[in-house]
């Protein structure tokens, strides 16, 4: 089966910046994927790449198998920008009516469920909606025809708790539907609980791509260890990959990138009373991708 | 059609202002006709003994007839002007406007091609243009009758269809801009100068006699210059300007479907 996105070399740069370089990636249809990446790391240009709203300097882009310049690529894809901006002369329900004549093939019953289940007000004129009601409208304009591939660009910026639970579970509902998802996001938390798959993006290059747990044995695993007797201290300053350790007595912290295997040989040369060592979560991954560092 | 009806709605309130102003000032001007026409003597004394070329550039040829002093009041200067500015702020603000509001990204991104978004935004631009010559040559029919202001119905919708054709021009070298990816305020700048260079070249260079061939590169010497009130429908004008224009309508559809959509 083709891939639902699909990037191949696909390079885009605004004056003397390149905002993405060679990227390289394939979305199984079915997936949620995750798109990760520092503020500038050419997310949001990737996915304007993807709905056909730029052109690509070079390299090629396929959505459904389609050219997304081309409108009927676009019809079984429902889009969420980043950074939302709605006609504000028109209301929500307007706007929506408006969105799904344009598409065609909406079904009307099951917009308005989806407008009572974000518990929208699609009678309120879009200058006087909040920024998450705003969202609201944008995410039922994005779901309401059923689309095949969704792609989402921080969809849950500004939704309250209760709202982003709803699309959290309503991302589960499309998923199991067969609906593929590629979903950017700065909570990584939202991801982690999501996704299958994710990639993170450095400075417009594709840095990491795998399912959700293997990035996270890319990340910093911290330890707090208790020995029976003093810290070995000079064997594990010598394990690969340990970094920040702080030993005092019989006890040491510490955390570690990559393999474990030369960190379990130490310590089972040496007696230990207690270990913790906690589940890092997908920040820490990224975190780690980035050199700790929060840059492009 | 539906992006067509949307952005008439969209605008219904800016074009039933621009339609009330018109009408207003249309209908003053209608208003005023007895008074000016019982002191046409002294007005026809006055005029004559303005420079001819001076005269000319502002309309005032005569003001003792219905179609002299409607050319030189309404249709010469003041209407023209109305129409191109509605044309193009209205042009302007369903397609520069409303990329730089970062309004298009959601709409493109619908399975819709972009030539259709632009073009029928530019149709819904120039029907509220359509709807404005109406209100203006129903006005001036209308008022006329009751002032005893007639001119010939053929003449009034020659000289009517001459300004919206003018207007339609520079709403079209607005779109061309909006098409091409200006954004909104130089794409304004852009038609709006050519709007008072055209006039100037057209009005103000016949004053030098040696330059006085050079008004022809006007558009405005094309339509409403040749008067249409007192000598009809300049036919070739017209269809050189609408062919103008839609060779810019052309020209910025097809450029705007190439291109990037402006980020916010």
């Amino acid at each position: 089966m083709s891939p639902a996105i699909r990037c191949v070399a696909l390079s885009k740069g605004f004056g003397a910046v390149t905002a993405l370089d060679a990227l390289t990636l394939d979305v199984a249809a079915g997936s949620i994927v995750g798109y990760l990446g520092a503020n500038g790391a050419g997310k949001t240009t990737t996915i304007r790449l993807l709905l056909g709203l730029l052109r690509p300097d070079a390299g090629r882009v396929e959505l459904l198998a389609g050219d997304p310049t081309r409108p009927e690529a676009r019809r079984r894809v429902g889009y969420l920008p980043g950074e939302l901006r709605l006609d504000d002369r028109c209301t929500g329900g307007e706007l929506l009516d408006y969105w799904g004549r344009l598409r065609g093939g909406v079904d009307a019953a099951y917009r308005d469920r989806l407008v009572e289940r974000f518990q929208l007000d699609p009678g309120r004129s879009v200058r006087h909606l909040s920024s998450g009601n705003r969202r609201k409208v944008g995410l039922v304009g994005a779901f309401m025809a059923r689309p095949q591939v969704l792609v989402l660009d921080e969809p849950t910026n500004g939704l309250d708790p209760l709202v982003q639970a709803e699309f959290l579970a309503l991302l589960q509902e499309v998923r199991g539907d067969g609906a593929t998802v590629f979903l950017s996001s700065h909570v990584l938390s939202e991801v982690q609980r999501v996704a299958d798959r994710v990639a993170v993006l450095r400075r417009g290059r594709l840095v990491h791509e795998s399912t959700v747990d293997a990035l996270r044995l890319v990340a910093r695993q911290p330890f707090d260890v208790h020995f029976d007797g003093p810290a070995p201290a000079a064997a594990l300053a010598a394990v690969p990959g340990l970094e920040e350790l702080r030993v005092e007595g019989h006890h040491g912290t510490w955390v570690v990138t990559g393999s474990l295997q030369p960190l379990l040989a130490v310590l089972a040369a040496h007696p230990v009373r207690t270990l913790s060592a906690p589940e890092p979560d997908l920040e820490s991954a990224v975190l780690a991708l980035y050199g700790g560092r929060g840059t492009p | 059609m539906t992006e067509l009806a949307f952005a008439l709605r969209r605008q219904r309130r800016t074009w039933t202002v621009w339609a009330c102003c018109l009408a207003a000032y249309a209908g003053l001007i209608v208003a005023e006709w007895p008074t000016v026409h019982h002191g046409s003597a002294a007005l026809a004394t006055y005029v004559h003994h303005l420079p001819r070329g001076l005269a000319a550039a502002f309309g005032v040829t005569t003001l003792a007839t219905p179609a002299g002093y409607l050319g030189a009041e309404l249709f010469t200067v003041v209407v023209p002007f109305l129409l191109i500015a509605a044309a193009v702020l209205a042009t302007l603000g369903l397609t520069a406007g409303a990329e730089d509001q970062g309004w298009l990204e959601t709409l493109l991104a619908l399975p819709v091609p972009r030539w259709r978004v632009l073009l029928l935004r530019g149709a819904a631009a120039l029907l509220g243009l359509c709807g404005l010559g109406v209100v203006l040559a129903l006005v001036v029919a209308g008022g006329g009758a009751a002032a005893g202001l007639r001119v010939a119905p053929g003449r009034l919708v020659a000289a009517t269809l001459a300004v919206v054709v003018l207007a339609a021009l520079h709403a079209a070298l607005a779109y061309f801009g909006a098409g091409a990816g200006l954004r909104r305020g130089r794409a304004l700048a852009g038609a709006l100068g050519v709007a008072v260079a055209g006039y100037a070249v057209n009005s103000l260079l016949p004053l030098a006699r040696p330059l006085a061939g050079l008004a022809g590169i006007s558009p405005w010497h094309w339509t409403v210059g040749q008067n249409p009130l007192q000598t009809g429908l300049p036919a070739g004008g017209v269809l050189g300007e609408l062919a103008v224009a839609a060779a810019l309508v052309a020209v910025g559809t097809w450029a705007f479907g190439r291109r990037d959509i402006r980020v916010v």
